[in-house]
């Protein structure tokens, strides 16, 4: 064949392929199929709201609750570590005698789900402001976000000490630990939050954080770092909005009758069901009697000494402590087959129980109920307690007085032969009482081992569990932090 | 055309005639014993004896007789009424006119340039499986194949040269029939004419973006033109586990444990014993394959059409596999210029997945009772669960539909050209069914609502194909030209709906609609990728002697953003034919003697569709108002890398290939030299980036080098009656992280090897190989409190009985952050395998055995738990005050003892007898009595000895590439006895 012809069929060939390279640059461009990205999101006024609703998301996340398993307690004198003695023991025990290490996994669970909080917070502080939508409605996203974040940043400084401070998306990889997030984060949010949260909600937002319950936050931010005064004064709005009461029934604090109620300043809304998309809450579960009536795991087993700081005939210990062969709705407790109902030691003395934390306690007959238990994070009677500490230390017993006594009146429920009121005496003697009120009062509300960090009775209280001085007063950085950023986040002292 | 003497003698009418003569062969003069002369179309017939001599009684209707040897060209020989007749029967030789597969298309092996590998079909029938690359396991220089599970449908792990990149797909391109692929699975192992590994870059670069693994190139068989073969085959093999492993029985268990938790068990001997290995196994459990093919053609058609049926039960319960496979390959010409064809299988796939137990039963405390009278029947396993129960509550299959193939049409045009046009199609449907009923064994082990996941998956790919090709021979130049224009797309759809308190248990109430469906518990999503791909390829031969091919490849993809849309793979190599250049031409014993080496780049695009972009996150609802309402919550997901783009891989290959005595000796050597820069790599993010416990990001960041040597070398010959051949191959892997990334210092490491407790046993770090095992390295155990003193310890809490770990840097005291060292690789430095085979008379028996050695495997199953689990058996010897044990430690359930360390690392090196086969053909006188061409019948035997230290059910581990050769509890690959017939009629 001629050569002309060769050269038509290769410029013909030429054609097909430019053509098609050319025509074709559509066939290339993909969106992800039944996704958003980021380009198009935070557009409108349903996107801030879902962006926000997805910050409380993390609240249901298993490992917000201390990385899945409640080793405050566990770590402070209140509890020991519950459930069988075979179970978990790799993993807890070393929280009950303070031998765990820099590459523990709940501190680095905790640690990491806290973060991933923060940064749903930022995705919201970040892009809301931008969007064009009722103003006042974005001050409301807003506030609960900055609110949200400084719920997540407390937890980080007081379980870790200083952190990298993340305030934006997308952070490089090598950020330094920072000193300052309670003055330039916490307490910015936190005024952020109170000047753009309405006081209550209706309907269907209930749940979400209000003006209080930034205030109350501040409280304990403040009380944690020593600013007694600040301290006082939020706790004080909070008792002065007079939104807020005790319950009767000091059970009704924490049985669902009690959910969204006068007592509740905050707490994480869930649904009986045994998944967290779905609405559920792993943290009731965790807790939850084990084997009859199945309930849960039963970790986080109230210990004799939290039994013996209760006066006599406080009805809080049995509100609070769930026995083997006690009746609760109707229901006989009969516990695990595989726990001892009590363990003695050489000299027959009982160091355990077989007990269980009632304020978990959810009637049904499964484990679902468990996963519907609304963690209540701010309770009334702690603010109370946070601001009779605050006003006992800068000087104003009186005031101080009459809320703890609040708090002991609710708990006698009407039985005046029990818990007297506290009378007089000395700053110490009133701050002790008030540090023993606490204890009763909010035990297994994992503020047992921050209290005594912070008021430094940490030492001489918990160093018979195993508690090191200069070590223990905070969780280990996770080992992966460091080794990652490359020595840029550097280690807790001591570890 | 053959020699041969008369002798002609002239028959009287009436008498019964003997023909007789002697036969040799045409390299080895004086009669050769064994050679078989038979009557054509009867069965009658004879074999020569010692001195080549045969005799047979003719019948007055006999005319032909055929004379036939292996090795050596059959003939046919007139009688004629001859009483004599001498025959030489001529050698056949294999020249080098042979053709190979190569990508789009086919080519003289003589003209390869690259390095390529082949497995004929019967080597790929050997070893029983559902998956081809099973049979090819030390077969192929430069391949690893690793059974990282036996479980019944789970596909091996491929290797080709190493391990080239960092977590995003190492596996090699299957293409089958053209159609592109990830798996062959669905592919029935006997429909296959050869596999042919592409293995370095003048082989693969056609592939392009898909090339940087390797390509295994797949060739159905086809029809040929004569009369109509029909296959029937059929085999039958029982499986058991090779090898239990040693675990502690309940009293040495429960003395353990009194060490940790004195009193724990007050009574040894009341203790009852559960082997749990022994309860759950299945002994012989049964495989089945079956055939039945058919193929014929003639000069304008062919078609080979094939229905297949395999079963494999798997030694845990509830764990088989079944596949049927249809094919139908036909291909016809229209006229003179045109050819149209098909080649497509259907193949319906059943598989129960099965409950992962594995892990379970070996941590699981001996001391229970592994069923009861009372509850559920069930005894308690604290922590871990009753395997058995756990096996009896998990009720999980998938159905799958696949449908695999092409059809294309080919024109021949003038001037040398031809255009092919190719649809390609690999679709498939897939239904999964999950349903755990309500049930209570303990507390961490029970189900308190039945519920049923439903899961309906789609896949649909299409290649279309445009390719022209061009052949022109002039005088002494031969070229021969490829391009092409593809189109890929790739769309894959997923639905997954849940749904509780299911009406009853019974199977056939398996349904949603019997249930009420957990809305929260459902979802769908879809991915689509597409590619485009233009690519053209020139082979220049000169006097047959002089090779030069060039390749040049186009890809773009969806995966990647705009910027980094487009990327090239270009590829050239060389080859000189020495032998048949005139100083080497006339060596007799020189039958080929080739040199060629190649150079080329290939890419690796195996990444997630979405990793560039943030997606947005609509599951995380949130809880409010007094009815506990779900509500919706949508948000960022995890951070995105926006200038993703892929990996490309240099390749350098030299090559040696030698034929020698006609080939009965072939030795082939490559040295290959594989660099693959900008790996993606998934790097675990601090905390403070905020996207939670366990995520990594995609990020182009490393360089990783593999380099070594394959060696292959064959042997075929005969002594007297006797044929054998023999067959051994090697490869050398030295694989070796380069560098992290050049934004990243070199001493930036991957933290990888999750044991899921917490721990990270590997490290990935230039200067390492990929996933290279990190920890302490330990140094005794402290016998008493003076060594304790003496030190060093890592804590405080260190006793008599603790490991002695080592201070490497001499500061007197162990750090997790100073004194971890690297520990070895999971990846051999030395693969390979040796198989021999002989044939006698009818009988043919031959063996592979294939190993590796090199690589370290870290007994991550024996790693902290949670709650105390059984140990192995060398905890008999563990350190207690009366036996001061310097290597396993005191009792403990956790602690340091468990740290990353040598003293839970074992050498993974490994000889495996893989398989044995025994086969006798049934001879050709009772095959045309039974009116067969050929039958067989033969026994074999796989897996039956492996001779290794390591301590688990396997040696052969993989996982993916920065946790491979870590051991969580693998289900075991069994030891098979089969036997089968095969016919052909």
């Amino acid at each position: 064949m001629r050569s002309s012809s060769i050269k038509q069929l290769l410029f013909g060939a030429l054609c097909i392929g430019t053509i098609s390279l050319s025509a074709c640059k559509k066939y290339l461009e993909v969106d992800p199929q039944g996704q958003l990205t980021e380009v198009n999101y935070f557009q409108s006024s349903n996107d801030a709201v879902l962006g926000t609703n997805a910050i409380y998301n993390v609240l249901r996340n298993a490992f917000f609750n201390e990385g899945l398993y409640p080793i405050l307690d566990i770590m402070s004198d209140d509890t020991r570590k519950g459930s069988n003695a075979s179970d978990q023991q790799g993993i807890l025990n070393p929280f009950d005698n303070f031998t765990f290490g820099v590459t523990a996994e709940p501190p680095a669970n905790w640690y990491n789900t806290l973060y991933l909080g923060v940064r749903r917070a930022n995705a919201v502080i970040e892009k809301v402001p931008a969007i064009s939508m009722d103003a006042s409605l974005k001050n409301r996203c807003l506030g609960e976000a900055h609110f949200l974040r400084a719920l997540f940043y407390l937890d980080l400084v007081r379980a870790f000490g200083p952190v990298p401070k993340i305030t934006g998306l997308n952070p490089p990889v090598k950020v330094p630990r920072d000193t300052s997030i309670y003055r330039t984060v916490i307490l910015p949010d936190l005024e952020f939050a109170i000047a753009n949260l309405p006081s209550a909600y209706t309907g269907n937002d209930i749940g979400r954080a209000t003006k209080f319950s930034a205030y109350s936050l501040r409280a304990r931010a403040a009380l944690f770092f020593g600013d007694y005064q600040l301290a006082a004064t939020s706790a004080g709005e909070v008792v002065n909005s007079n939104l807020f009461d005790l319950e009767a029934d000091f059970s009704n604090a924490f049985r669902p009758e009690g959910n969204y109620g006068k007592e509740s300043v905050f707490e994480v809304g869930s649904i009986g069901i045994d998944n967290a998309d779905a609405g559920g809450n792993e943290f009731g579960n965790t807790q939850g009697v084990r084997g009859s009536p199945n309930r849960g795991w039963g970790f986080n087993r109230p210990s004799v000494n939290l039994m013996n700081e209760f006066e006599s005939g406080d009805p809080r210990k049995d509100k609070s402590i769930i026995f083997v062969n006690e009746v609760l709705d109707g229901v006989s407790i009969l516990g695990d087959g595989t726990t001892p109902d009590s363990i003695v030691d050489a000299n027959g003395a009982v160091i355990e129980y077989e007990t269980y934390n009632q304020k978990v306690w959810a009637n049904g007959s499964s484990t679902l109920p468990s996963w519907g238990i609304h963690k209540k994070l701010i309770r009334y009677a702690d603010v109370l307690l946070m601001a009779a500490e605050a006003l006992n230390e800068i000087n104003q017993p009186g005031l101080a007085v009459t809320y703890l006594n609040k708090v002991r009146s609710r708990a006698r429920h009407g039985d005046n032969l029990i818990l007297p009121d506290f009378v007089g005496g000395d700053k110490e003697a009133l701050r002790n009482a008030i540090y023993h009120e606490r204890r009763v009062e909010l035990a297994m509300e994992s503020h047992r081992f921050f209290d005594l960090i912070r008021t430094g009775r940490a030492v001489t209280v918990l160093g018979p569990l195993g508690f090191k001085a200069n070590k223990n007063e905070r969780l280990p950085i996770p080992q992966v932090e460091i080794d990652i950023t490359q020595g840029i986040i550097t280690q807790n002292p001591g570890w | 055309m053959g020699l041969f003497s008369l002798c002609i003698n002239f028959l009287s009418e009436g008498q019964s005639l003997t023909v007789s003569g002697n036969v040799s062969l045409s390299d080895e003069p004086g009669g050769t014993p064994g050679i078989a002369v038979q009557v054509e179309g009867t069965s009658r017939g004879a074999y020569t004896d010692i001195s080549g001599v045969y005799r047979i009684n003719l019948e007055a209707s006999d005319s032909v007789l055929v004379f036939s040897y292996l090795g050596y060209t059959k003939q046919r020989i007139r009688i004629g009424g001859r009483t004599t007749i001498d025959v030489v029967l001529q050698q056949e030789v294999i020249t080098n006119k042979e053709v190979v597969v190569v990508g789009y298309g086919v080519q003289r092996k003589s003209d390869v340039t690259g390095s390529v590998g082949r497995m004929k079909s019967e080597d790929l029938v050997k070893v029983p499986n559902h998956n081809a690359m099973q049979s090819l396991q030390g077969k192929v220089a430069g391949v690893q194949v690793v059974s990282n599970s036996g479980a019944p449908g789970d596909a091996p792990k491929v290797r080709i040269r190493g391990v080239g990149t960092i977590n995003s797909g190492n596996n090699p391109l299957y293409v089958v029939d053209g159609v592109f692929m990830s798996d062959i699975s669905s592919i029935n192992s006997n429909d296959i004419e050869s596999m042919e590994v592409l293995k370095d870059a003048s082989a693969a670069a056609i592939f392009g973006v898909e090339g940087a693994n390797g390509v295994i190139l797949v060739t159905t068989k086809k029809g040929k033109e004569g009369k109509v073969l029909i296959n029937f085959s059929s085999e039958y093999g029982i499986q058991n586990v090779s090898k239990k492993i040693d675990l502690l029985n309940s009293r040495e268990f429960g003395a353990l444990v009194n060490e940790i938790n004195p009193n724990t068990y007050n009574n040894l001997d009341a203790l009852p014993n559960s082997d749990w290995q022994d309860l759950i196994f299945k002994k012989n459990a049964g495989i089945k394959n079956y055939q039945v093919s058919a193929s014929g053609g003639t000069a304008t058609s062919s078609f080979f059409m094939s229905l297949g049926y395999f079963h494999q039960e798997g030694i845990v319960p509830k764990s088989d596999y079944e596949r049927i496979s249809f094919r139908t390959n036909y291909t016809t010409q229209l006229g003179k210029y045109v050819t149209v064809g098909t080649n497509l299988t259907i193949a319906p796939i059943k598989k129960q997945n099965t409950a992962d137990v594995i892990g379970t039963l070996y941590r699981a405390s001996p001391a229970v009772q592994a069923r009861i009278d009372t509850g559920s029947g069930y005894g308690e396993v604290n922590g871990y669960g009753n395997p058995l129960a756990a096996i009896d509550y998990n009720n999980s299959f998938e159905k799958n539909f696949t449908g695999i193939g092409n059809v294309f049409a080919e024109v021949k045009l003038p001037a040398g050209f031809k255009y092919r046009f190719s649809y390609g199609f690999d679709v498939g449907s897939n239904r999964t069914v999950t349903f755990s009923p309500v049930y209570y064994v303990s507390p961490t082990q029970s189900n308190p609502i039945n519920d049923l996941t439903t899961g309906r998956y789609s896949k649909n790919n299409s290649t279309i194909d445009n390719l022209f090709y061009y052949n022109l021979e002039s005088g002494k130049h031969r070229i021969d030209a490829l391009g092409g224009v593809s189109f890929y797309s790739n769309k894959s759809e997923g639905l997954s709906v849940t749904a509780q308190n299911i009406i009853r248990d019974d199977r056939n109430l398996w349904y949603l609609n019997a249930g009420q469906v957990v809305g929260a518990k459902s979802n769908e999503d879809a991915t689509l990728f597409r590619k485009q791909s233009f690519f053209g390829r020139v082979n220049y031969v000169m006097s047959e002697k002089y090779l030069l091919t060039a390749t040049y490849r186009v890809d773009g993809t969806s995966n990647f953003g705009k910027n980094n849309q487009y990327a090239a793979f270009p590829s050239v190599a060389l080859g000189w034919v020495l032998s048949e250049e005139d100083f080497l031409k006339d060596v007799k014993a020189i039958s080929n003697l080739k040199i060629r080496t190649s150079w080329g780049k290939l890419g690796n695009q195996n990444i997630n569709a979405t990793d560039r972009v943030t997606v947005i996150n609509s599951g995380s609802p949130a809880v409010f108002g007094p009815a506990n309402t779900l509500t919706q919550g949508a948000t960022y997901g995890q951070t995105s890398n926006t200038n993703l783009k892929w990996e490309t891989t240099t390749q350098f290959d030299a090559g040696l290939e030698i034929g020698l005595f006609s080939n009965k000796l072939t030795f082939e050597a490559d040295y290959y030299h594989r660099l693959t820069e900008d790996v993606l790599v998934l790097l675990a993010q601090p905390g403070h980036v905020g996207n939670g416990p366990f995520t990594r990001i995609r990020t182009n960041a490393a360089t990783v080098l593999n380099r070594g040597i394959e060696l292959n070398l064959n042997w075929r010959d005969k002594v007297g009656g006797l044929q054998y051949r023999l067959g051994a191959n090697a490869t050398t892997v030295y694989n070796e992280v380069k560098s992290l990334g050049a934004a990243v210092a070199a001493d930036e490491f991957i933290v990888g090897g999750g044991l899921g407790n917490g721990q990270n046993v590997t490290r990935t770090q230039a200067g390492q190989p990929i996933g290279a095992f990190y920890g302490f390295q330990t140094n005794g155990i402290f016998q008493n409190d003076t060594a304790v003193a003496i030190g060093p310890v890592i804590n405080a809490d260190q006793v008599p009985g603790d490991i002695r770990f080592k201070d490497l840097n001499g500061d007197g005291k162990v750090d997790f952050s100073k004194d971890r060292t690297f520990l070895g690789s999971p990846i051999p430095k030395f693969l390979f395998g040796f198989n021999a085979g002989a044939t006698f008379k009818n009988f043919d028996l031959s063996f592979d055995f294939q190993g590796q050695t090199g690589n370290k495997i870290y007994n991550g199953k024996a790693a902290v738990r949670p709650a105390i689990a059984n140990y192995e058996g060398n905890y008999r010897d563990r350190w207690t005050t009366t036996n001061p044990s310097n290597i396993v430690p005191r009792a403990t359930a956790g602690g340091d003892n468990f740290n990353p360390s040598d003293f839970l690392l074992q050498d993974g090196s490994f000889l495996r007898l893989r398989t044995v086969t025994l086969s006798y053909s049934l001879p050709e006188s009772i095959c045309g009595k039974l009116k067969t061409q050929k039958m067989s019948v033969y026994f074999r035997g796989t897996n039956l000895l492996t001779i290794t230290k390591f301590t688990g059910y396997s040696p052969e581990v993989g996982g993916d590439d920065l946790s491979a050769g870590i051991d969580l509890g693998i289900y075991p690959v069994t030891a098979v006895l089969a036997g089968g017939i095969n016919v052909t009629f």
